[in-house]
């Protein structure tokens, strides 16, 4: 093979190869006329390279007039494809030069069809074989015609064309284009004539190759294609990427807004209608259409709000800032739906206003949280008001925070004079004291409570229960607590103690009532000793001599029963006085044998024999002793009554005293008429078995010794009568 | 020498039986005392006394346990309580029984020795009626059987013949008895041999309803 084929075959193929890729881009992209022209410049360039190669190959004189003949065909194709693609590549050039020269050329191409021969040749002579590149290629050797002048005039017109577009494209800038496909066609293709028609006069012996100088034009062309589609397939490339970071970030926006119900929104301040991100249409519901006006969306608001918003939307408009403005709109349903709208006014270049952007988002339930946070806290502070003691709040340290109305007219203090009040101004003395105490339990076990005397404005002194909780806040211990006054319930526990007293000392004087007989007796006993005594000591004095040795005994027996007559008054007076209960160490043993003295002739009366089984040393026990004889008395009384029944030989009162663990145990027993089946029932009050009782002795007698931490209790005797148990803890410490 | 009237005191209270001893010795009596009641009723029938001043509650027997007990005896000795408590049925009860009088102390010395004197001219005149009893009774054991049951008829207000028929015997016989009758017992008048018999429990026939 020689460098001919070689040649032209290349030339061929790669004008093949560069047509597919061109026709395939056009095939993809039907608007890519450029790429469509290119591909029909290089197949038209392609059937050149292969009618020169036959021509270079053909003997015959007859059949190169006849490769010259078609030859015009690609040629033609080359021309007429040159001028669209110049045309389409450049978006330029005057449309009737193009045409001009394309119909020029398709004259050409006419006349070289109805010719005898072609379009340059007369007649062939014969085809003669030149050396060319090492080989033998075919020349012809004829007549040109005078067409072939004609031929140049449309490549004339064809360059005017391209030279037209060069020049006003190299205006516009784009030179590097210009120099490259428009100068390079325009040489190129200078060049590829100037060879062929230099050929066809016969001046220059070689064969035609137009192609191959086309080629070069088609190389300048296709790569600044090439680099075109590059750089357009980056553009495409960069542009893909862009959109989908925007459409990442758009669906981040998407989210994000829709995640934090937001809406974005523009006002345009010409037209003053909104534009609304579609993917945060959805927030605003029926109220923000696409393109809804200021107008229409004002109508929808609260009306209360109306004027504010259009008020801070016209200053924004007039006055470049951030804006922020809470609103309602009112549903279709009647409902209110609160939102808050943020936003800044738009600026342009030139520092015109020519809108707002901003978001908008529903805040209804954070309203409406509002609201019942505001609802509550007000019950709160009216519970916290109207409650009738004090509540108070104090730090650490012990400074007043926080109080309730009441605190202050309780106090007498004024809300200023309260604030940073400390808590130890409250107190003084053994109170502080104690204050100081259970403030420090508050704190270290949590809570506690104390009565203590509160010191009110101008200084009296109030009783109050205080109670605190030691509570965290803002990360710090504070203490948070009541106080109630206490004056009320301490005048009526006094009232209730002294009722207590009182009718204890009822029941005390009823008994000894009972016994108002034996005790009359008591008294007239030693009254009578003295006064006998006195009247013989009289007589006595009187003799002459006076008998002093007996006057003597008789005084000393005067004095003991006086004293006897004074125990029995001061016994009584003890019993009948309404003292203040006041315990002390006392003798079990002591005081029933008191009380038995006050009795005895009482019992004497009733024929009842007393049987005493009394524990020598006995433990004291703390109690008072009033209260021990008026137990014991009224025992004894009703074990007497008991036995009014019994004969009179059988009454037997059997008192016993004992120790048992640490309690003193005494019992009084009678042979009397029993208890009832229920025997607490003669504990209760009112209950009573005697014609004149209260029914109130027992009760009241219960009532004593529980109070002494004591029991009291009754049982009936195996043989009959009754056995009454009472109980003390005995003192600590005695013995 | 003019009688010492002897009085005795119970009262289980030493003091008060000292006092009222130095008292009464002062006013010139004789005084016994007694420390309970049971003492006093072993003791007072050897006693020899004019009277006796009782309290009224002591342990054991009181002082109207003692009463009951000396009205059951045929002593005439006159009764004082003298008490602490002076309540008025126990003092009713104490009178209807036969005291003399019932003293609540302290008592004054002249109310007692009012009392006293009260007491001692009561038990005079018991004793003095006691003796007269007694010798009508002494009397009455003179007659024979037959007498008595002569006197019985007698005492109806019978006639001696009708007392004859009812006994079975003559007029003669009968006014025989009746001189015996009224020798023996001193008394001429029917009125009082019936006052004398009624004090010695004799009783009457009556024929009509007897045999």
């Amino acid at each position: 093979m020689d460098w001919i084929t070689v040649i032209f075959s290349m030339v061929a193929s790669a004008c093949l190869t560069l047509a597919a890729v061109h026709y395939l881009v056009w095939f993809r992209q039907r608007d890519a006329w450029a790429n469509l022209m290119f591909a029909l410049l290089v197949t038209s360039t392609a059937g050149m390279a292969a009618i020169e190669l036959a021509m270079a190959r053909e003997e015959s004189a007859v059949a190169y007039g006849q490769w010259v003949r078609w030859y015009h065909v690609p040629v033609w194709g080359v021309f007429v494809s040159l001028v669209g693609f110049i045309h389409f590549y450049f978006h330029a050039g005057r449309p009737w030069l193009a045409w001009l020269a394309c119909g020029l050329r398709t004259l050409v191409l006419v006349v070289n069809f109805l010719t005898e021969v072609s379009f340059n040749y007369v007649a062939i002579s014969a085809v003669k074989k030149v050396d060319f590149l090492g080989g033998l290629a075919s020349v012809a050797e004829g007549v040109p015609s005078a067409w072939s002048r004609f031929g140049q005039f449309s490549l004339l017109v064809l360059l005017v064309f391209v030279t037209d577009v060069c020049v006003s494209e190299w205006r516009r800038g784009k030179r590097r284009t210009v120099l490259l496909v428009g100068v390079s066609t325009l040489l190129i293709a200078t060049s590829a004539v100037v060879q062929t028609h230099l050929v066809f006069a016969g001046s220059v012996q070689t064969p035609i190759m137009a192609s191959v100088f086309f080629m070069g034009m088609v190389v300048m062309m296709g790569y600044e294609l090439s680099s075109r589609l590059l750089r357009v397939h980056e553009l495409t490339r960069q542009l893909q990427q862009s959109e989908r970071h925007l459409r990442a970030s758009e669906e981040r926006l998407s989210m994000a807004t829709k995640a934090a119900s937001i809406g974005v929104w523009s006002l345009d301040k010409q037209s003053l209608t909104y534009w609304v991100a579609p993917s945060t249409l959805a927030l605003f519901g029926e109220f923000h259409g696409r393109d809804l006006s200021l107008e229409q969306v004002l109508s929808r608001m609260h009306a209360g709000d109306r004027s504010k918003v259009r008020q801070t939307l016209e200053q924004v408009l007039n006055v470049a800032r951030l804006f922020r403005v809470e609103y309602r709109m009112l549903s279709s349903d009647g409902s209110v739906r609160w939102f808050l709208s943020v936003g800044r006014s738009q600026v342009n270049e030139k520092g015109g206003i020519t809108g707002l952007a901003g978001v908008t988002l529903e805040i209804t339930d954070r309203k409406l949280a509002e609201e019942d946070l505001q609802q509550k806290n007000a019950l709160l502070e009216a519970i916290f008001d109207s409650v009738p003691g004090m509540i108070y709040l104090y730090n650490a340290e012990g400074r007043l925070l926080r109080w309730n109305k009441n605190f202050e007219v309780l106090t007498g203090y004024t809300h200023d004079e309260l604030r940073d009040f400390h808590v130890a101004q409250w107190f003084d003395g053994e109170d502080l004291e104690r204050m100081t105490r259970e403030w420090e339990r508050i704190f270290t076990t949590g809570q506690a409570s104390a009565e203590l005397d509160l010191i009110v404005k101008g200084g009296h002194k109030v009783p109050y229960l205080f109670t605190g909780v030691r509570v965290e806040m803002d990360g710090k211990p504070h203490m948070i607590g009541v106080g109630i006054d206490m004056s009320e319930q301490r005048r009526i526990e006094t009232e209730l103690t002294q009722q207590r007293e009182q009718l204890a000392h009822f029941s005390r004087v009823a008994s000894l009532g009972e016994l108002s007989g034996s005790l009359a007796h008591e008294l007239n006993q030693p009254l009578g000793i003295i006064l006998s005594n006195a009247q013989a000591a009289q007589s006595l004095l009187a003799r002459d001599p006076p008998d002093l040795a007996e006057v003597s005994d008789i005084l000393a027996d005067i004095v003991s029963a006086d004293c006897r007559a004074g125990d029995v008054i001061k016994r009584l007076r003890a019993l009948l006085e309404r003292g203040k209960t006041t315990r002390q160490p006392v003798d079990l043993n002591e005081n029933l044998q008191e009380v038995l003295r006050l009795t005895r002739s009482d019992l004497i009366e009733h024929d009842i024999t007393v049987s005493l089984k009394l524990e020598d040393n006995l433990p004291q026990v703390l109690a008072d002793r009033v209260h021990i004889q008026q137990v014991l008395l009224n025992l004894i009384v009703n074990a007497r009554d008991a036995m009014d029944g019994t004969p009179h030989e059988g009454r037997v009162l059997t008192l016993t005293s004992a120790q048992e663990g640490d309690h003193v145990h005494l019992t009084v027993q009678d042979r009397g008429c029993g208890l009832p089946a229920d025997v607490d029932q003669i504990f209760k009050p009112f209950h009573t078995s005697k014609a004149h009782g209260l029914g109130m002795g027992l009760a009241i007698c219960r009532k004593l010794v529980t109070a002494h931490e004591g029991r009291l209790w009754a049982e009936p005797n195996a043989d009959g009568g009754a056995t009454f148990h009472v109980i003390f803890p005995m003192l600590k410490g005695a013995v | 020498m003019t009688h010492i009237p002897t009085i005795g005191l119970v009262d289980d209270e030493p003091g008060m039986l000292r006092a009222l001893r130095r008292l009464l010795v002062g006013e010139g009596f004789r005084v016994r005392t007694f420390g309970s009641a049971e003492d006093f009723l072993q003791q007072f029938a050897t006693a020899a006394l004019d009277c006796v001043v009782l309290d009224v509650s002591m342990p054991g027997l009181g002082g109207l346990d003692v009463q009951d007990r000396l009205n059951q005896t045929d002593t005439v000795l006159p009764v004082i309580f003298l008490t602490g408590r002076g309540d008025i049925p126990t003092s009713v009860r104490a009178i209807q029984a036969g005291a003399v009088n019932f003293l609540t102390k302290p008592v004054e010395l002249a109310e007692l020795l009012a009392a006293l004197r009260v007491a001692l001219t009561e038990g005079a005149r018991r004793r003095a009626k006691d003796a007269e009893l007694a010798e009508e009774r002494e009397r009455l054991e003179q007659l024979t059987p037959r007498e008595l049951e002569v006197l019985r008829h007698v005492i109806t207000g019978r006639l001696n013949k009708q007392i004859a028929a009812a006994l079975g015997t003559s007029e003669q016989t009968i006014k025989v008895h009746r001189m015996h009758i009224t020798e023996k017992m001193g008394m001429a008048s029917v009125a009082e041999l019936v006052h004398a018999t009624a004090r010695l429990g004799i009783l009457p026939v009556w024929q009509d309803a007897g045999s």
